[in-house]
This record gives structure tokens, C-alpha cells and sequence, in this order.
């Protein structure tokens, strides 16, 4: 079965899981909150719906262990960037975001990164990012173990020195 | 998302003090036109309701000094005058304050650009007079700078660290007083814990800050910084010269 292209009338782009079972999950979606979800964040009480949370949604409840296929959504009617996920506790996603005060005061969305650690030993990933001036493309690095950096992809995107495995999920024993 | 949905630049009130700070009003959030949201440098002789069109530039001066005056405004004619006197005599002028929604990825940083487009310095090369964007600052000037930013910065720690432990400083001088020269390449990472860093310049991800360590999730995070605007003969001359300061972060 071939991939179709996706309409994503967000203006942002979002990743998606597939799990074993199936299931999709992205993270534009809104479910609602949950007792579990105000044991954890105590700060959503009073509200009845919440934007899906890769740290809560899936490395709390262990689905993240569980994803199949890790897709990349850019703005737009455009075919996703798809990253198999052959083995439990490997992908992981992010965003980069810039803040600006002073002269001018604002936010901007800098990148969407979807990635898969290949090597769990070196930590040497493969990523596929969509960067608002950049496009969408592939990024060959590593994840911040033994001595390396994952670097940057830009000059205005600071290099990132490493990430965070428990708060991505990444198992790499 | 994990984002913060509260991350602002909030500054010690004037009226306050540096052993007993006033970071109440106004906070500084992302966004706002027309003088909004708006941190700016100046001489001596700006009030609270000076607009932004209406506000007094700082001459060039005869040789490398520091403009001595920092002001909040939350609108166009509603501001404060912060702590900040361009010296390094305080420790609480700034601090970034973000709530306790954020899922961070990695280490945050930050730094000044020309524009929000975040174009890459060139070290010493200055824009024609008049200017219209912060690549004058940012970029430097050989004589005045040796090609390092004007704007100088320095941070406390990491703001909060992995655990949540949120580091404070306590009202003093920070470090030694940088001069138009001061500036190293690359990252002047800080301190893992309660500590202030060295002086750097902010000329974009060239010379910057960057926290050391990783805010801990869904915590809220004040990190102490406090900056120092030089301006010197080299300067180049324009009515809206100021940089951007940029926080950049990862997130879940």
C-alpha cells in the first residue's frame, strides 16, 4: 500500500506514531485529561482538554516502546517523512523553538526533528527534520553519548550538545 | 506539545533593590506591536510614558561606554525603569522565567541576533548609518570591540538543573566588569550550579550562553542573567539599532 499525501492545514509540522497495534497517535491531537494526567501535571486542573504529550503520552505509559513508525508532518499537502522503528526504545522527536525580546518580542517554531538511534553503543542517529527556512531533510548525527554532539543543522540553530533520553524514552541498553 | 505556555523576561524594578528585588511588573512576554513588549536601552531622561517613537537615543560617544539605563514596557507609554546601570555592581537586573509546562529536550541558550530571521554575524563588519536592525551591535567593530558584540551577558547557573533545584543569586557584583572588548568564541557554558559565569559577548550562536544543565521537566524555571550595552565611536548610527535577544530551547 502506498503512502498518500497528508493535508496539514496546521501551519506547524507534527509528528505521528504508528504502534504494533496500529494505533496513531500525533501530536497535534486533543484528548482529555485524565486522573492520571493531573497526578503527573497537577497545573492542568480546571481544564477538560489537553494537547497530546510525547513525555505523557507515550514514555509514561510505555508506548513508546511500542512505535512501529515515526512520521514527520509538514505544513502543507506533502508526503510524510517516515522513519521505521525496528527496535523498541529508539525514537525520539523534538522541537527547537527561538523566543526573542528587546528589538523585536516573539516566538517562532525553528524546527520539527523525528529521529531513530541506529547504534545504541556510538549513539549514532538518523533524523529527518522540517526547519522553516530549510525545508524538509534528512540528518545523519548522533544523540550526545561517548564524547559526541548532535550538532546543528543551521547557523541560527545553536549547536545541541545532547538529549535527554529519559524524557524522550530513549532505552539504549 | 510540552512547551512553556509563560516564558517572559521579567526585571528588577528600580524602585526596588538589588538585595530585595521587585520582579512583579512588567513582565516581558513574546509578542505585541507598537511599542508592546518592549525592553529598551537609553540615556538618562526617558520617563515611563515615553513612547517608543518619542524615546531618547543614546549619543555616540567620544570613546567605548556603557548606556546606562534599562526600561520595561508592557505597552507603548506604560513602562519601568529596572535596576540596571550599566555596570556589573548588581546581581538581580533580569532574569527569564518560564512556568512549569514545558517538557525540555536539552540545554537552553541564549544569545542576541540582528533580526528574529536570526541572519549570521559578521564579526566587525558594520551596516551604513542609518541602520535599521541590531547588526550593528551585534556584530561589533574592530577598534571598539575587537569584533566581539557590543552587548555583553552574563548568566547564574543554569536557571534550574535535571533535579529542579533552582539556583538564586545574592544581591553583589557579578563577576569583573566586562569592557567593549570582552567576549570569548563559542559557548560560555555555566556553571551546573549557583554560580555566575564569565562575561561574554552575544553575537548569535558565534559567542554565546548556554546553561549548564537541562531544566528539569514541568518545573518552573527563573534563570538570573544581567547584560551590559556598550556603544563606542564605531558604532553605527540609526533610530531602531537595538538586537534581538533570542532564547532558544528544545522541547518535547
Amino acid at each position: 500500500m502506498s503512502l498518500l499525501p497528508i493535508v496539514n492545514s496546521y501551519g506547524m509540522p507534527y509528528w505521528k506514531v504508528i504502534l504494533t497495534s496500529g494505533k496513531e497517535i500525533n501530536g497535534m491531537e486533543q484528548k482529555k485529561v485524565t486522573e492520571l494526567d493531573l497526578a503527573l501535571k497537577p497545573e492542568l486542573k480546571g481544564h477538560v482538554m489537553r494537547s497530546i504529550d510525547w513525555t505523557l503520552d507515550l514514555v509514561s505509559t510505555g508506548d513508546v516502546r511500542r512505535i512501529k513508525e515515526l512520521h514527520l508532518i509538514c505544513p502543507g499537502v506533502n508526503w510524510p517523512g517516515v522513519l521505521k522503528i525496528k527496535e523498541p526504545g529508539t525514537a525520539f522527536q523534538f522541537k527547537n523553538t527561538s523566543r526573542f525580546n528587546i528589538a523585536e518580542t516573539g516566538q517562532v517554531l525553528e524546527s520539527q526533528v523525528i529521529g531513530r538511534v541506529d547504534d545504541k553503543a556510538t549513539g549514532a542517529c538518523t533524523c529527518i527534520i522540517c526547519d522553516r527556512f530549510m525545508g524538509v531533510f534528512v540528518y545523519h548525527s548522533n544523540i550526545g553519548i561517548n564524547g559526541n554532539t548532535f550538532g546543528s543543522w543551521h547557523p541560527r540553530i545553536a549547536s545541541i550538545s545532547s538529549l535527554a533520553l529519559d524524557v524522550q524514552g530513549l532505552t539504549l541498553s | 506539545m510540552a512547551d512553556f505556555t509563560t516564558m517572559e523576561v521579567q526585571i528588577n524594578n528600580a524602585s526596588a533593590s538589588d538585595a530585595i528585588p521587585n520582579w512583579t511588573a512588567p513582565a516581558i512576554a513574546p509578542g505585541g506591536t507598537g511599542g508592546a513588549n518592549e525592553l529598551r536601552f537609553g540615556p538618562a531622561g526617558n520617563t515611563a510614558t515615553t513612547g517608543s517613537g518619542a524615546w531618547q537615543g543614546f549619543p555616540r560617544p567620544g570613546s567605548v561606554s556603557a548606556v546606562p539605563e534599562l526600561w520595561a514596557f508592557s505597552a507603548d507609554t506604560t513602562g519601568v525603569k529596572s535596576l540596571y546601570d550599566g555596570t556589573n555592581g548588581k546581581a538581580n537586573i533580569l532574569r527569564f522565567h518560564g512556568d512549569n509546562l514545558a517538557t525540555p529536550a536539552s540545554a537552553a541558550q541564549f544569545s542576541c541576533f540582528a533580526t528574529s530571521a536570526l541572519p549570521t554575524p559578521v564579526p566587525g563588519t558594520q551596516p551604513s548609518s542609518p541602520s535599521t536592525d541590531g547588526s550593528g551591535i551585534v556584530n561589533g567593530q574592530t577598534t571598539d570591540t575587537s569584533n566581539h558584540a557590543y552587548l555583553k551577558g552574563a548568566a547564574y547557573g543554569p536557571g534550574i538543573d535535571a533535579a529542579g533545584t533552582q539556583y538564586t543569586p545574592s544581591a553583589g557584583a557579578i563577576g569583573t566588569a566586562p569592557s567593549g572588548t570582552t567576549g570569548s568564541a563559542g559557548a560560555v557554558t555555566t556553571s551546573a550550579i549557583g554560580a555566575w559565569s564569565a562575561w561574554q559577548d552575544l553575537q548569535g550562536w558565534t559567542d554565546y550562553i548556554l546553561a549548564g544543565a537541562q531544566w528539569k521537566a514541568l518545573t518552573t524555571v527563573f534563570w538570573y542573567f544581567s547584560l551590559i550595552l556598550f556603544s563606542g565611536p564605531n558604532l553605527c548610527l540609526g533610530q531602531n539599532i537595538g538586537p534581538v535577544l533570542v532564547l532558544q530551547y528544545n522541547y518535547t
